[in-house]
């Protein structure tokens, strides 16, 4: 073996990451609408809820960007202002699918027996329940704002990480190392969160990092369903609902919304596939 | 012979096989089946058979990494199947285990020094730059650099892994090593030097190995005692250099004559046996040998041999001979 300078884990991953360039456009685009989330108010140059009566369903031009709505309200404001809730809907709502996906994936996994028994079967009843149509009454039922529909969107949305962990703890604690670890004494809770987590950790951040793409779809349509996110705020789901009114009279309405979702969502999804790639280890051979 | 640091005795583990809407048990895969054996402080027991023998089986056994089905374990005295969570917490530090697969054995998230200094964080010995001292010290101890400390698994041969494993065993000064097939996975250039290796770790720190393997040659270098195994049961136990020039047990024998001879020259008189290895299933009635035996007679399929000692220290079972 060839002297070398030492490979921490960290340049290993940034040299993989950014050899693949599509996985770079994913981070640059999540990263752009970063950007445009946290400096909205610096962007935009109407106020996204004032009302132009005298400029209603302008098209693009140099005044207003991407158009006006029916109201006359600036689209492109609108559009800056909608990537907040997006980007905080697609967060949250995964953060909290995969807190609870990993715990009960991981104590299934683990355990075995009847508590596998008893958490699967409990994914497989919440598999059974359409989600979006659970997420309908249950919006019903509370006030439709975007709290509420962050946590109804996690609470139904688990299952798939749950089963993930659950298949990587079965093959991972089969392994040697978890053996060696239970023979120099390592409590279940530090081999579950120590040695097997870090291992099971790549196809979770790609399924969460897919996730997002589909909670930000989620939102968009219960907004564009009328439950999200109620007028006047502006959410790129009630935008499209606008717009589907005026297609034929205001194609801009419906279209940089839609295409904000899709590229929106493209990116997350490019992100994760990179990711995923760049952090196994076992292709740094 | 002296006293004992670990005793198995009569330790039997059958897997239930379940199958069917209610998870009905159909049948037992029988693993280990009566199994008993000592091994002294210091000293290296051999277990040798071939796969699926439960030579494995025994070695997790010993290191309570699963219940048993009967049978006890005794280290020190002790049984170590009736120790409480705490107890079995220090008997961590007493019985220690070396892998097969050196792929498979390091945590691929854990940088090499991590992994050696694991079992000083989980028995709080040390601040963090001293367990690093310590694991930079281990790991000089098997003939690797400090500049591993911070290096992953996968940089890593299978020989150098196999080190790394080896420094994890002994950092907590053990009195017993599990060696389950240690040198099996690796070239045989490499086997030598991890044998020499663990020879020369085992005088320095008195520590006594049972060493599981399916390689004669490797268990008649390191061995002062060898149990050979077959379908989970002891067939032969005694002295190295006694069962390799005077094996009692035919299967021994057959064992033996399969071992490949260094010098073309020699004329080996290769016994073959026939057939398969029963199904651990459904065994064997009588000798678990019987079905491929060249000595078998008929009271073999219904006597089971006990082990008897034929001569000091030297047991078989075997009815014929």
């Amino acid at each position: 073996m060839t002297e070398k300078a030492p490979r921490t884990f960290k340049r290993l991953f940034m040299e993989r990451f950014l050899n693949d360039w599509l996985a770079v456009v994913g981070a640059v685009i999540v990263a752009a609408l970063f950007l445009v989330a946290v400096f909205a108010p610096v962007l935009i140059r109407h106020n996204p809820t004032t009302i132009n009566a005298k400029d209603i369903l302008s098209p693009p031009s140099a005044e207003y960007w991407l158009g006006t709505d029916d109201l006359g309200r600036d689209v492109f404001s609108r559009m800056v202002y909608g990537s907040r809730i997006s980007l905080s809907v697609g967060f949250v709502a995964v953060g909290i699918a995969t807190a609870i996906g990993l715990v009960l994936g991981a104590l299934a996994g683990y355990f075995g027996g009847w508590i596998d028994e008893v958490i699967m079967r409990f994914v497989d009843i919440m598999l059974t329940l359409p989600t979006f149509f659970l997420i309908l009454a249950v919006i019903a039922f509370l006030n439709p704002n975007i709290y509420n529909i962050m946590i109804v969107i996690g609470v139904t949305s688990w299952m798939g990480v749950a089963r993930l962990v659950r298949a990587e703890f079965l093959t991972l604690k089969e392994r040697d190392f978890v053996t060696a670890a239970k023979a120099i004494g390592v409590s279940d809770m530090g081999v579950i969160f120590r040695h097997i987590l870090p291992n099971a950790m790549a196809p979770v951040l790609v399924s969460a990092t897919l996730g997002v793409g589909s909670a930000i779809l989620t939102e968009s349509s219960l907004s564009f369903l009328g439950i999200g996110v109620q007028p006047p705020d502006a959410s790129w789901g009630n935008i499209l609902t606008q717009g589907k009114d005026y297609i034929e009279l205001a194609w801009w309405l419906s279209v940089f919304p839609g295409l904000a979702i899709l590229i929106t969502v493209m990116g997350y999804n490019l992100l994760g596939e990179g990711l995923r790639d760049a952090l196994d280890p076992r292709l740094y051979r | 012979m002296t006293a004992s640091l670990l005793n198995v005795s009569g330790l039997v583990k059958k897997f239930p096989i379940r199958a069917g809407v209610f998870s009905s048990v159909v049948g037992h895969v029988h693993a280990v089946n009566g199994v008993s054996f000592e091994v002294a402080p210091g000293k290296t027991f051999g277990l040798v058979g071939e796969s699926g023998c439960g030579k494995t089986t025994t070695g997790r056994l010993v290191l309570r990494l699963m219940e048993p089905t009967a049978g006890e374990v005794l280290f020190n005295g002790v049984n170590i199947f009736s120790l409480g969570a705490s107890a079995l917490r220090e008997l961590r530090k007493k019985i220690q285990i070396v892998f097969q697969d050196p792929y498979s054995s390091l945590n691929p998230r854990m940088t090499i020094g991590a992994i050696v200094s694991e079992p000083f964080h989980i028995f709080n010995i040390g601040e963090k730059k001293e367990r690093m001292e310590m694991a930079a010290a281990l790991l000089d101890k098997v003939g690797m650099g400090r500049d591993a400390l911070a290096r992953y698994p996968h940089e890593f041969s299978g020989g150098q892994r196999q080190r790394v494993g080896i420094a994890r065993a002994v950092a907590l000064n053990p009195d017993l090593v599990v060696c389950d097939e240690p040198v099996s996975a690796l070239d045989v250039s490499i086997q030598a030097q991890v044998v020499n290796l663990m020879l020369d770790l085992q005088q320095e720190r008195n520590m006594a190995y049972l060493f599981i393997s399916h390689d004669l040659l490797v268990i008649e270098r390191v061995c002062d005692t060898v149990g050979i195994m077959y379908l989970g049961a002891m067939m032969e136990m005694g002295p190295a250099a006694r069962i390799y020039s005077n094996p009692i047990h035919p299967y021994t024998e057959a064992l033996l004559s399969a071992t490949p001879e260094p010098d073309p020259q020699t004329k080996g008189n290769r016994i073959m046996l026939k057939g398969e290895t029963p199904n651990p299933i459904n065994l064997p009635s009588g000798c678990f040998f019987h079905t491929r035996c060249p000595l078998k007679k008929k009271d073999c399929e219904t006597v089971v041999p006990p082990l008897t000692e034929r001569s000091p220290g030297h047991f078989a079972a075997c009815i014929v001979r």
